[in-house]
């Protein structure tokens, strides 16, 4: 017989098979037994194919770790929050300094809860053990910090940085550059003693067209991506909308207009280091990269809505915080992070009348998309039925999103019904549930094709009638749902965050705020303890 | 100079700097030490050796992988298929040759040209369908049509949705 591909050792046809596209692998496994055995009895294949199939990127905390473990780490994760499950509480804690504003200003990345409040900032490492010291590490931003208008924290990057501002600037000199904001950096956050000065800080300019008397304000929280910081402001006189592209490490920052009004409505996320989602006033979903060199934006495509204007609209947009860094603590690193086209982003819909969520796959923000040099307008029809699931919400619903799972504060412990409205928390409600949905498509379609193990409860967000968008929306597509058990206390709830393996809720209650880290796991003993299948300690 | 014998006994004399990209024969060499003995290859026909010896001469003195820095060119190595001008004329050879050269040098430990082997058969696949594939190399359907349902819906997730 001549040679050819099947004369070739399994661990050679292994060796090609690992070059290739998930995809592809499973094309040559379904042509025959040899190559189907092959890839079957490889664990570097399985591992590749399982990586893909739940949509993670291996980072290089890995790297000193055998296939075989992180198999069973990467296979424990997918079970993790698959089905209804308990929480496991691990620790809580107390902050005391909250007043009404700051509960709002509670954030969570890489197991580190950071809240500031009264230019205090609170910071709790989640990922240190319960036997840990109880005091809250606090740093107080003084005086000179009169016009603090943000703090942002990067856990990865042992980075915390402040922006402040004076509110308005009187301007005479048209065309001149004016210091718009002061960039402070401020680093080893978690090693207390903190230092009491800034490593470096850097002026924001901007130059104004006309003499005039200015207010500049900030939307919503500025982001980082390693080293590099985007603030989106604008001007209330004119509401255009600007950004400072800052690359803190190199001491550099550039102001450029975005040529795009309606800066009080907007509300914009960092998808990575080149890319920036802007919802505008009008509900427009703005696609920006920025150039490597300068960090100019480049307007590159709108996704068309079909929403109804309304006056008071106003859209939130949640996503999955950013790991791309220049890692200073790489312990904190996860092994895994969601990859970007298997993430879903949640934008909340506020409208007076018929609040919606829309859940988009963001596929559409990956590469291949935003090869077009030019600006291109996508419409509606195009994308919303293919990558969105759309549902009816309630303001008080909270939502938190990881990868591609969402985690959303119900009052009920059942998943509602397709289409089904469910109403607010109302004053006699004691207790809530946290509802974990998934809507990873490939986890979706291995485990309804999947016989040797219970399949999920997959669900169809099915149709939803009187919302903020101009007729009826379907959207078929599948999605896991699971829900916690475990019923949580209303009073004074206010943030979730889910992680890979963790949620975290808090509860503020003026002027105190306390937090609890949950793990999933199973039925409690009925002495109390706790016997998981699942691998938890 | 190192002196080859083919398995259908052709002789070859070769360079021991272009042979030692070999890490078998290097090895053999380095254990016999200093010797006129002939090296039988009784896996390799005269006119695999032939090429491989073409590609050894055309990338002799370059540097072979080393052990240490094995974690990192593995890395880049896996992530791309992608082959330099020389190489892709080099292995521009019919299947049957291209299998000769890549078990000949996975037995001859010749990694570089092991992986321009591998990565041949890697673009040849790439996006075809499973029928295509049985076509390009000639594969029997061993699966009963039940096995074949499974095997389908098995691997159906990993589809573009």
């Amino acid at each position: 017989m001549a040679v050819g591909f099947l004369s070739l050792p399994a661990e050679l046809i292994c060796h090609i098979l690992f070059l290739l596209t998930p995809k592809d692998i499973c094309h040559c496994a379904t042509t025959c037994k040899t190559v189907c055995d092959a890839a079957r009895n490889s664990v570097d294949i399985q591992y590749k194919l399982e990586l893909y199939a739940q949509g993670f990127t291996e980072t290089a905390t890995l790297d000193s770790v055998d296939v075989p473990t992180k198999m069973s780490s990467l296979k424990n994760l997918a079970s993790l929050w698959q089905f209804d499950f308990y929480a496991k509480t691990v620790f809580e804690e107390v902050a005391a300094g909250t007043d009404e504003d700051s509960s709002e200003r509670q954030y969570m990345k890489c197991g580190f809860w950071w809240m500031w409040a009264q230019r205090n900032l609170f910071v709790r490492d989640c990922n240190a053990s319960m036997t840990l010291s109880r005091k809250w590490p606090t740093h107080n931003f003084s005086a000179e910090h009169q016009f603090l208008r943000s703090i942002i924290v990067d856990p990865l990057q042992d980075l915390v940085i402040t922006i402040s501002s004076q509110i308005s600037f009187v301007v005479i000199d048209a065309g001149q550059n004016h210091h718009v904001f002061l960039v402070e950096f401020w680093m080893a956050l978690s090693q207390p003693p903190y230092s009491d000065s800034p490593c470096a800080s850097l002026e924001c300019k901007h130059a104004f067209d006309v003499p005039d008397r200015y207010v500049v304000d900030i939307v919503d929280e500025p982001a980082i991506c390693g080293d590099r910081v985007v603030i989106l402001y604008y001007i209330h006189q004119t509401q255009d909308l600007f950004i400072q592209v800052i690359d803190w490490k190199k001491g550099k920052t550039e102001s450029h207009p975005l040529h795009q009004p309606g800066g009080r409505e907007a509300t914009f996320r960092l998808v990575d280091r080149q890319t920036i989602v802007i919802i505008s006033g009008e509900g427009l979903l703005i696609l920006y990269t920025l150039q490597e060199l300068d960090g100019s934006p480049q307007r590159r495509v709108a996704y068309l809505p079909r929403l109804k204007h309304y006056s008071s609209q106003s859209y939130v947009i949640r996503t999955t915080p950013l790991f791309h860094s220049t890692t200073a603590r790489l312990d904190l690193m996860p092994g895994y992070v969601p990859s970007l086209e298997s993430q879903i982003m949640v934008i909340e819909m506020f409208s007076e009348a018929w609040p919606v969520i829309l859940v988009i796959d963001m596929v559409i923000f990956s590469q291949q998309v935003i090869q077009s040099q030019t600006s291109v307008e996508i419409p509606w029809s195009d994308w919303g039925p293919q990558y969105t699931y759309c549902f009816p919400h309630h303001q008080s619903h909270l939502i938190s999103v990881f990868g591609s799972k969402m985690a959303y504060a119900l009052p009920c412990a059942r998943t509602p019904e397709p289409g089904e409205r469910v109403e607010g928390f109302s004053t006699n409600q004691d207790h809530f549930y946290v509802h974990i949905w998934d809507f990873n498509k490939r986890v979706i379609a291995r485990a309804a094709n999947d016989t040797s193990s219970p399949v999920p409860d997959i669900r169809k967000p099915g149709q939803v009638a009187q919302s903020s968008i101009f007729g009826d929306i379907i959207s078929n597509h599948p999605y896991v749902a699971t829900v916690c058990r475990t019923p949580f206390k209303m009073h004074g709830f206010d943030k979730l965050f889910l992680e890979q393996d963790r949620l975290t809720l808090t509860w503020t209650v003026v002027p105190t705020t306390s937090l609890a880290t949950q793990y999933p796991g199973c039925l409690p003993r009925a002495d109390g303890s706790w016997y998981g299948h699942r691998g938890l300690a | 100079m190192v002196l080859l014998v083919t398995s259908d006994n052709v002789q070859f004399q070769v360079d021991k700097e272009v042979v030692e990209r070999s890490v078998l024969i290097k090895n053999m060499l380095e254990d016999v030490g200093e010797s006129d003995q002939s090296i039988p290859l009784a896996n390799v026909s005269s006119s695999v050796l032939k090429k491989v010896i073409e590609y050894c001469e055309h990338h002799r003195g370059e540097p072979l992988p080393s052990a240490d820095a094995d974690q990192n060119q593995d890395e880049t190595r896996k992530r791309t298929t992608d082959i330099s001008e020389w190489d892709q004329k080099f292995i521009t050879v019919d299947q049957e040759m291209l299998f000769e050269i890549i078990l000949a040098a996975n037995y001859l430990d010749i990694k570089s040209l092991l992986d321009v082997g591998c990565k041949t058969v890697a673009n040849m696949i790439k996006g075809k369908t499973p029928e295509e594939i049985r076509r390009l190399f000639n594969i029997v359907n061993d699966f009963t049509p039940e096995e074949e349902a499974q095997i389908k819906k098995e691997n159906e997730w990993a589809e573009d949705r």
